[in-house]
């Protein structure tokens, strides 16, 4: 930055540059202590010349810069045009705040638009025993709906201990399962139907929703005389 | 009598919603910030233009205005920035649209003010000679002749210490006598 300050006044060689400054800002009543003024017009007579060339140029400067002036009217006027401007047009000129809200609820909707249309989509698309409907639920009402028979208790405990090669496992619950209403036992057995399908089947049946497992063992349960776990067709 | 109040308290009734007190406080400033903008960018438009940029960016920034020693230093430290990004733009643009030497041969002509007023010799030969004090030389010489600060406003609103602002004053003022000088105009 130095080699941007112009060169020290040649004229007064008597005065350092420190001289100048003191003197420079002594005319702009800057320094309250006379003392090292005195001092150094008594020193230098070079001091006296310098302040007075200083006085020549801030008179000039200002004669100059007098017709500088804005007209007061026109640019009072235009800065209030351009605030109340700022206000009609809904910016909160106050605050420089823009009103944030609008944004944030289209942007809000726009994003649960597509999260729900995602979801349905990809349930649609790639159906699988995790994202369907909830067995349970879906048997129950649908058995409710079209009158399935409801299987007794010793009925599936009978058919479990035939079937299961786990060795009557459930058999061991029939006391338990006993006291269940027989919506309860519905669910529970088709619980039990998914658990201990044979892996085989579950394999073929890939495809069939666990709605539809649920409800092909209520037809089973339904025919006495068929055999073993409904598969797909 | 009736005095005048404070920067501070208008600002504290502009914010209660007194654009009256805003107009004070435009009328009390406007001519010292269109005059320091003036002798930055040698151009009464732009200066126009800035000032009145500068007053509307106060308005907009008024709610987080906190009191400070001196408003004036707040004023004027947007106007020096306004001022400067306007003088970066014009050179940029210039530079894209003329070949960059003859924009340089032409500096202090593409800085003087309008054809009109350069007929006045004095008010042209001082405009050159300020286009010739360059920055921060000049932005510390302007608050002090236009915005009539004292050096610690100076200081604050140009983020130096005062020994500077001192200093700047001083070789400004001396690059301009320089130029009155070769030009004639004073002794």
């Amino acid at each position: 930055m130095n080699s941007a300050i112009p060169e020290p006044n040649k004229t007064f060689k008597s005065l350092t540059d420190a001289d100048r400054e003191l003197l420079s800002a002594w005319l702009d009543g800057e320094i309250k202590d006379t003392e090292p003024i005195l001092r150094l017009r008594e020193r230098t007579p070079e001091a006296d010349l310098y302040l007075e060339q200083l006085s020549q140029t801030r008179a000039l400067y200002h004669t100059a810069r007098r017709d500088v002036s804005p007209d007061a009217d026109a640019l009072t006027s235009a800065v209030l045009d351009r605030i109340q401007f700022s206000r009609r047009k809904g910016v909160s000129a106050l605050s420089g705040w823009r009103p944030l809200w609008p944004w944030l609820m289209a942007t809000a909707a726009a994003a649960l638009f597509i999260i729900a249309a995602g979801t349905v989509f990809i349930q649609e698309v790639f159906p699988t025993r995790d994202a369907a409907p909830a067995a349970s639920d879906m048997m129950v009402s649908d058995t409710a709906s079209n009158g399935t028979a409801i299987p007794s208790v010793e009925d599936f405990a009978a058919f479990v201990d035939e079937e299961d090669p786990v060795g009557g496992l459930l058999a061991d619950l029939e006391d338990t399962w006993g006291d269940l209403s027989e919506d309860d036992l519905l669910q529970y057995a088709a619980l039990w139907d998914l658990q201990t399908e044979p892996s085989s089947v579950m394999a073929a049946d890939q495809n069939i929703l666990w709605w539809e497992q649920a409800e092909r063992l209520a037809e089973f349960f339904d025919q006495p005389d068929s055999a073993g776990f409904p598969t797909s067709e | 009598m009736k005095t005048e109040p404070d920067d501070w308290t208008l600002i504290e009734r502009v914010k209660a919603g007194d654009l009256n007190a805003f107009t004070v406080l435009v009328r009390r400033y406007q001519t010292a910030v269109y005059r320091f903008c003036e002798g930055l960018l040698m151009s009464r438009e732009d200066a126009e233009e800035v000032t009145q940029d500068c007053f509307v960016a106060l308005y907009r920034a008024l709610p987080r205005l906190e009191e400070r020693a001196r408003f004036s230093t707040l004023l004027f430290g947007s106007a020096r920035n306004l001022a400067l990004n306007r003088i970066r733009n014009r050179t940029r643009r210039l530079f894209r649209e003329r070949d960059p030497q003859a924009v340089q041969a032409t500096a202090g002509q593409q800085h003087s003010p309008d054809a009109a007023c350069a007929a006045e010799e004095l008010g042209a030969a001082i405009r050159d000679a300020l286009n010739a004090v360059p920055e921060p030389f000049r932005s510390a010489f302007l608050l002090r002749e236009e915005a009539d600060m004292d050096y610690n406003a100076i200081a604050e609103t140009l983020g130096c210490p005062v020994g500077t602002v001192r200093s700047r004053i001083a070789r400004a003022r001396e690059m301009i006598r320089a130029m009155l000088q070769e030009k004639g105009l004073l002794p």
